[in-house]
């Protein structure tokens, strides 16, 4: 849909047209239907009418209003990472906030740091590290935006036991709402702190909400931001040779890779290490994903797969071990901390893998930075699912279980990446809780892979709401109404939609729709025939021909 | 290979964006390995844009105008994007591969700018690109012009540049000095190909490197030897895709030759910072011809059909020699934030600085900025083009950093 030219001027007025693009190139890239949140059907099918790079937060405001005089949706993202930011229609606004990129100051005093939307993590790292302060970072790397991850969109990541996880990282938020007013709330440096949660229902928690709301409730662009201890060295030593390279351990920080026969040994030693607070990074991969991340190409990793070369913590007899990354203030701290983890590994039945120091040294990277999450990509060539469980360690096993239950029963197809058991993922984070997700992986081989995927998501967000698994993350847009809970999520999530944006200018197609989907109070009913056992190769035969016929489709011209 | 051929690896593009920073980012300021989006902002201008671009065009959906040839061309081909993407999906997406492919279609297109066509006029009808009318010979007229059983010295455009001379000279005497059996092809040397490639020319490519490989086989050569990066890296790197086979003749480049057979004979204290420039880097990195086809592995891993094909991550450049070289004078070498494969481009290549001067400019600022951060006063590249360029940005901008090609700081190192 081409866009108006007296909409196109009210958006030239309001950032300079050297910063709006109409041409198709630039609206191709803005379309882009690939990546973490790609959906089965063409790369290119919905196309914006315009991208517009504002500089300054009046500048957003300002652009709302032309949006919002011009009747056009708007959507903003801030890194662009995958499909996250795609509107799932025609014609819409892209703010793109790459220019509003400025780290404006790390408060050392108070842990914390003022941030744009896009000072991307991997620059905000640098600068924290300079002051004995590190950020979380999401599996996205270094290149994601900590606002839109704590502002927008789930916001976990593998160091989450020292760095929690990101919706609680927000101390301040600048906001423009939907109606192009700016807003201000919160703490963003050393005289204005005041408690933005009190008594009733948290303003951050309606705006941010579990998941984020995917720019839906407006554009958040500037942050009060929570910083972490961080001992190591002011810049990271690197080591070893691209891509495998690690990081030379400073002098307080210990690796440790213990294995264990069950994983309720696992989940005991997580309980009890998170209790002492000592934690950096507790993180349990996959033996596919450690396999990846130690090798530099897949057929590295199918080569020393198939001569049983991995390394230890790469093999699937060893599946029920984790990583353990400590870092302390002193010497004493760290003889403390060696002392306990191995009390506590050894009381709970574990032993400890003797890696090579090169191995360490990368792992250890992927657990300060996640440079390496990206890498378990690498073997599907396409976006990969996964859903997740934030609740109690006490769960891990049983969700290992429903994770085995369901590979096993699509292992005759080798439509999906194939793994032994399971491909979870699992770490502590705010040094309590258990995160855990099962990524599932669609094959390379053909796009009915991405229906099995599908299929096998469904089925897990069904099975945890029966068994009782906790908290799922990971859902948004219609599929929540289908498996809203007692809470009735989707409920709130379109009263609070409505509340602060009654005409629905801002995109909201991964947060939730207008209207609910049909069916109603029988949706729990129909979802326990569709996701039972003996429907399960008709909706996968569905679900294999839709992503088939998706796939076929071809992309879409911009309609002017 | 074609774009079609390339349309599997632009679907795997994931819009993640790590072809836009560097692998390992230390600084706040300097985490970027992308000049073209530093400079466009806009998605398109990154390597994955270009892919977009490229899937998009391939598709019929996108089409020519000023801001897509703007989003291509104001990029110097430089490869830090495909270094950038392979950090985590090595051979998945390989965005220079389809960068190279884009180029090559444009051109068969018809689309390709005045700016960049006046260079590849100039190729084919003056010889180089800039169109001198100095002849290529003039810098070695002094010197014999027989065979060889070793070394021909290969001097890429170097050889039009009249600044230049005293450092091909210095060059020439370390050579005797070393006894070295060599002869500079002067002006039997012919333009390697490697800018028409690069601006997607691919059939003038094919013909200048066949000419410039007959030239060397008449001198008897079985080594060429060069300073210039940009003939170096077309030879590793663009002759075996274009099907030019340097049939057993061996490609070192002065600094590695230096590095081995040279001593300085004056020393200084000075603190350098050094460039690596990305051809004598990451776009050095020798490429190994494959047809591109991928199988699927256990179930659906994707794994290249020929197995044997070394993936290209930019770490297999030369970068150790050149510092050998500026540490051998005494001088102490500064390091920027981003080095060796992680190099942040000046912005001169590939035509950029002839087709976007503002493109150009402004990577050579950014990286100016980097060197001066070092505290040091002096940055030595390989490159004696990157040299130039750098400086005049510098002059231009009032920076008070004076760079230097090896060659020329090696020569003021030992006068
Ligand atoms: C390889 C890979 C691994 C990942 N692993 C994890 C993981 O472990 N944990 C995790 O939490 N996430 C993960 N993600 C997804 C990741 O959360 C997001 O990509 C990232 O956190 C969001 O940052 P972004 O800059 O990419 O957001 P964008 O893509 O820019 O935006 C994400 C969403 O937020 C909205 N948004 C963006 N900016 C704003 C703003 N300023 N105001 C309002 N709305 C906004 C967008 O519209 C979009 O819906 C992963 C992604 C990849 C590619
Ligand atoms: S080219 Fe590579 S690094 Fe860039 S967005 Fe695509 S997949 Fe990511
Ligand atoms: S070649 Fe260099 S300038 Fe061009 S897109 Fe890639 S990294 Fe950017």
């Amino acid at each position: 849909m081409k866009i108006k030219s007296d909409a196109l001027e009210a958006l030239q007025n309001a950032v300079g047209a050297e910063n709006v693009a109409t041409d198709l190139a630039t609206l191709a890239s803005y379309a882009w239907n690939g990546g973490v949140g790609a959906l089965p059907g063409p790369k290119l099918k919905f196309w914006p009418a315009a991208v517009v790079l504002p500089g300054s937060t009046e500048e957003v405001a300002a652009i709302v209003n032309a949006c919002n005089a011009h009747g056009l949706k708007f959507r903003p993202l801030s890194s662009g990472n995958g499909s996250m930011h795609l509107p799932q229609q025609q014609g819409a606004v892209m703010i793109d906030l790459v220019r509003m990129d400025k780290i404006e100051k790390i408060d050392r005093k108070n842990s914390m740091a003022v941030i744009q939307p896009y000072a991307t993590a991997g620059r905000l790292m640098a600068e924290a590290m300079n002051v004995g302060l590190t950020c979380h970072v999401v599996g996205a790397g270094a290149g994601h935006s900590p606002l839109a991850s704590a502002t927008s969109m789930l916001g976990i990541g593998s160091s989450g036991a020292s760095t929690g996880t990101n919706a609680r990282n927000i101390l301040g938020l600048e906001w423009v709402t939907p109606d192009g007013e700016i807003v201000r709330i919160g703490a963003t440096g050393d005289d204005n702190w005041f408690s933005e949660e009190g008594p009733g229902i948290g303003f951050r928690g309606m705006v941010r909400g579990y998941m984020g709301a995917h720019g839906a409730l407006g554009i958040f662009t500037r942050i009060g931001y929570k910083l972490h201890p961080w001992t190591g060295d002011k810049v990271i030593k690197q080591t070893g040779v691209f891509p495998q390279t690690g990081i030379e351990p400073s002098e307080f920080a210990r690796f440790y890779a213990p294995v264990w026969d069950t994983p309720e040994q696992v989940a005991q030693c997580a309980k009890r290490l998170s209790r002492s607070g000592q934690l950096f990074a507790f993180l349990r991969l996959s033996a596919t994903a450690y396999g990846l991340v130690l090798t530099p190409t897949n057929e590295d990793y199918v080569a020393q797969k198939e001569a049983g070369t991995l390394p230890e913590i790469a093999k699937d007899e060893n599946r029920h071990g984790t990583q353990i990354m400590t870092q302390a203030h002193s010497a004493a701290q760290a003889a403390y901390q060696e002392k306990l983890v191995k009390k506590v590994v050894e009381d709970t039945g574990g032993r400890f893998l003797d890696l090579d120091p090169d191995h360490e040294k990368q792992l250890m990277r992927g657990l300060v930075t996640s440079q390496y999450v990206a890498r378990v990509s690498r073997q599907g060539g396409g976006g990969a699912t996964s859903f997740g469980i934030n609740d109690s360690w006490n769960l891990w096993p049983k969700a290992l279980e429903l994770a085995e239950e369901l590979v096993e029963a699509d292992k005759s197809s080798d439509l999906m990446c194939r793994t032994e058991h399971e491909s979870h993922w699992a770490w502590v984070h705010e040094n309590r809780q258990l995160w855990t997700e099962h990524v599932m992986m669609p094959g390379h081989k053909k796009p009915e892979g991405t229906g099995m995927a599908i299929g096998s998501f469904m089925r897990h967000l069904h099975r945890m709401d029966e068994r009782h698994l906790g908290m799922r993350a990971l859902i948004g847009g219609p599929i929540i109404d289908l498996f809203q809970t007692k809470s009735k999520e989707g409920v709130w999530m379109r009263r609070i939609k409505n509340k602060i944006d009654p005409n629905w200018n801002a995109d909201a197609s991964f947060y939730i729709p207008p209207k609910a989907m049909p069916g109603g109070r029988m949706l729990p009913f129909i979802r326990r025939v569709v996701f039972s056992n003996a429907m399960r190769p008709f909706v996968n035969f569905i679900l294999k021909s839709g992503t088939k016929g998706a796939a076929k489709k071809p992309v879409v011209p911009r309609g002017d | 290979m074609t774009l079609q051929d390339r349309e599997l690896s632009m679907k795997n593009c994931m819009r993640c964006s790590f072809c836009k920073w560097v692998p390992s980012m230390n600084t706040e300021e300097f985490g970027h390995i992308c000049p073209s989006i530093r400079y466009g902002k806009f998605h398109s201008y990154s390597g994955g844009g270009k892919v977009i671009t490229a899937f998009g065009l391939m598709h019929g959906v996108v089409d020519y105008d000023n801001k897509m040839l703007d989003t291509v061309y104001a990029c110097s081909a430089c490869g830090g994007c495909g270094t950038g993407c392979s950090a985590n999906l090595s051979d998945l997406v390989e965005p220079m591969e389809t960068i190279y492919e884009l180029r090559a279609r444009i051109f068969k297109d018809g689309q390709l700018p005045d700016a960049l066509n006046a260079l590849l006029n100039n190729l084919k009808f003056a010889g180089n690109p800039q169109g001198s009318t100095v002849s290529r010979g003039e810098w070695a007229e002094d010197l014999g012009h027989g065979t060889t059983n070793d070394i021909a010295l290969i001097v890429g455009e170097a050889a039009f540049d009249q600044l230049q001379w005293p450092q091909l000279h210095s060059l020439v005497g370390l050579l005797d000095g070393a006894n070295a059996d060599f002869v500079a092809l002067g002006a039997n040397e012919v333009d390697c190909g490697g800018l028409a490639y690069e601006l997607g020319d691919v059939d003038l490519a094919t013909s200048l490197a066949k000419a410039f490989l007959a030239k060397v086989q008449e001198s008897g050569a079985r080594r060429i030897l060069t300073q210039s990066d940009a003939v170096f890296a077309a030879l590793r790197n663009y002759f075996p895709r274009l099907g030019v086979d340097l049939s057993g003749i061996e490609v070192i480049h002065a600094s590695e030759w230096m590095a081995e057979h040279t001593r300085p004979t004056k020393s200084t204290n000075e603190t350098v910072t050094y460039h690596d420039s990305c051809k004598l880097g990451r776009l050095s990195e020798p490429y190994v011809p494959w047809d591109g086809e991928h199988d699927t592995e256990m179930g659906s891993i994707w794994v290249r059909r020929q197995r044997h094909v070394k993936h290209r991550y930019g770490n297999d450049g030369v970068y150790d020699a050149p510092r050998k070289v500026i540490e051998a004078t005494g001088a102490t070498i500064f390091e920027m934030p981003r080095i060796r494969e992680a190099s942040y481009c000046c912005g001169l290549n590939a035509g950029a600085k002839d087709f976007n001067p503002d493109f150009s400019a402004s990577a050579a600022k950014d990286r100016l900025n980097e060197a001066l951060s070092t505290g040091a006063k002096t940055m030595v590249t390989s490159c004696a083009d990157c040299a130039c360029h750098l400086q005049q940005v510098a002059d231009r901008e009032g920076m008070d950093i004076k760079v230097s090609s090896l060659l020329a700081f090696t020569q003021s190192a030992e006068e």
